[in-house]
């Protein structure tokens, strides 16, 4: 189980809310800022052309007597009074013969390609009004009209969509870090959560609850797992513990094996060494207890086994182990001897052996024991020596009394 | 008291007499160029104007030994109005019924003697011969080097009751300006 807080080759929570909040407010602004623009141009276009036909209306009004008069720079002149600046391009006052007469075009710098390109696509076709003096017509007034006011609508329109969109990106940016805390923090919290629970095999951590539906559910089935993990896990310890003993212990007396013998002499053998004490080890084999077995059968066997252990246990302290190696052969190790111990629990074992065994059928028989021994550090330092001298001094009993 | 002058360049400019040609008179075969642009001038304010009995005749008379009058005849003009022209002596001008009176070559003191004359009666009076238009005339001609244009005597023609297009005036005001 890996958790990553962040992931510098991933895609981030945070990262994917951002785009998708993007996306979505850009998609919003671009669409509200297109039909503004666009609804705004249809309505300044209708209103323009409104404007211009009033404005060629009052001019051919105004400039009737002039034109009659034939005094094209007066003409001129009342048309510079009349006309609104950014409403008309360029303004033609015609003669009957159709010649221009006279003529006002907007200023050189408010007029530009741009304006012109735009004017012809939204007006094809420029204002026209007729000159009339009774009922004759004596000249016409031609207007173009002029695209500056929408050009500037359309300006300031893309300034701001502009500005929107960089207000856009910051908000976005602050959203998706609110959204982020609120969304990738329980997120975290349970990933740290699983790391405390993997590093300190502690399955009893849980997860809190956030308060949020999904989150919650999520944390639930964490903690549902961990429950479970707990579970297997103690499970998993008490089957081990129960193997561990049933590798070291002898089923039929529960004193430790031959396993449980080599373990605990390596480690007397260091607490003597660093305590500087005396230990000692008993070898014991049984004389005589084949035939008991052979007479009387393996259940018999089996319980004298077990009271040959309850004696043993009985004939050392407490703190003192005896091990059944196999058959019929037991050790002992005591610990923190001193004088003549030894041979004062030989004597003992001795003594409990005397009394008979209680076997089937209301016989009973007396089993002795051959004992050897070995002490540290007089008779060796090391598991090995000990062991076999203990051995071969028990064999060496068991001799003298077949000898006899 | 000085009387209220407006001076309007009438733009029929000699140097382009292209009006005048298009109304069918060629200044090539004229003697002097002024008497077309005077008779189209005149017909043009006449077009302008309003008399309180609104007459669809108006009766022109010409005073005096006028110098470029010869082309101010009868016919149809705009508006719905026809020019019946008449020479008229100075003495009868204001039993004539006229509804304009063109002022010739008269000394001021004649003129004013006219203008004095025709006083209460709703006649416009064109003055030829009178550029400081001190002649109490309503219009006074001025001719210049290279175009015809008028001076206009308000409080003289507030008097006469003629009403002239405020169209023609602001053509006035823009000349003065």
């Amino acid at each position: 189980m890996t958790v990553r807080n962040t992931s510098p080759e991933g895609a981030t929570l945070r990262g994917m809310l951002a785009q998708g909040h993007l996306r979505m407010i850009l998609f919003a602004v671009l669409l509200a800022a297109a039909s503004l623009t666009l609804s705004g141009i249809g309505m300044l276009r209708g209103q323009a052309l409104e404007n211009v036909r009033l404005m060629t209306n009052v001019i051919s009004y105004s400039v009737e007597p002039a034109l009659f008069f034939g005094d094209s720079a007066a003409a001129e002149q009342v048309m510079s009074q009349t006309i609104i600046d950014r409403t008309v391009r360029r303004v033609e006052v015609l003669d009957a013969q159709g010649k221009v007469f006279a003529s006002w075009s907007q200023d050189q710098k408010t007029s530009s390609r741009l304006d012109e390109a735009v004017s012809s696509i939204l007006w094809p076709e420029p204002e026209v009004a007729a000159i009339m003096v009774d009922g004759e017509r004596i000249g016409t007034v031609r207007a173009m009209p002029s695209a500056a006011s929408i050009l500037s609508l359309a300006w300031s329109g893309l300034i701001i969509a502009v500005c929107a969109i960089g207000v856009t990106l910051i908000a976005t940016h602050i959203f998706a870090r609110r959204l982020q805390e609120e969304v990738v923090a329980p997120l975290n919290m349970m990933a740290g959560v699983a790391e405390e629970v993997r590093e300190k095999r502690d399955f009893s951590l849980r997860v809190a609850p956030y308060g949020l539906a999904e989150i919650d559910r999520l944390a639930s089935g964490f903690n549902g797992l961990f429950a479970e993990l707990k579970r297997w896990h103690e499970s998993l310890v008490t089957e081990n513990a129960e193997l561990a003993y049933q590798a070291s212990h002898d089923p039929l007396t529960g004193l430790g094996n031959r396993n449980g013998f080599v373990v605990v002499l390596d480690k007397s053998i260091e607490r003597a060494k660093i305590t500087g004490s005396k230990l000692a080890i008993f070898y014991l084999d049984s004389n005589g207890f084949k035939q008991v077995n052979d007479q009387f059968g393996h259940f018999v066997g089996d319980m004298t086994l077990c009271s040959i252990a309850d004696r043993l246990r009985q004939c050392v302290r407490a703190k003192d182990a005896v091990f059944r190696l196999g058959g019929d052969e037991f050790a002992i190790i005591l610990e923190g001897i001193a004088g003549d111990d030894v041979r004062q629990v030989a004597a003992r074992i001795d003594d409990a052996m005397r009394e008979p065994f209680v076997l089937a059928m209301q016989n009973a028989a007396t089993l002795s024991l051959s004992v050897g021994h070995a002490v540290f550090p007089d008779d060796g330092t090391n598991t090995a020596t000990l062991v076999h001298l203990a051995d071969e001094r028990m064999y060496a009993a068991k001799g003298r009394i077949n000898g006899r | 008291m000085h009387p209220l002058l407006i001076n309007i360049a009438a733009g029929a400019s000699l140097a382009n007499a292209a009006p005048l040609t298009e109304v069918g008179l060629p200044l090539g075969s004229e003697a002097e160029p002024y008497s077309p642009v005077v008779a189209k001038l005149v017909s043009s304010i006449i077009v302008y104007s309003t008399w309180p009995q609104k007459p669809s005749t108006i009766d022109v008379c010409v005073v005096g030994p006028a110098e470029f009058a010869d082309r101010l005849v009868s016919k149809r003009i705009s508006g719905g109005k026809t020019l019946s022209v008449k020479k008229v002596s100075q003495s009868s001008v204001a039993a004539s019924d006229c509804h304009v009176a063109y002022l010739g070559r008269l000394s001021m003191q004649e003129q004013r003697s006219v203008t004095a004359g025709l006083k209460g009666q709703p006649v416009l009076v064109i003055a030829e011969n009178d550029p400081a238009c001190r002649s109490n005339a309503s219009i006074c001609l001025l001719f210049q080097a290279d175009s015809l244009s008028f001076r206009m005597n308000l409080d003289a023609l507030s008097r006469t009751g003629v009403r002239i297009d405020p169209r023609v005036l602001r053509m006035g005001e823009q000349g003065s300006s």
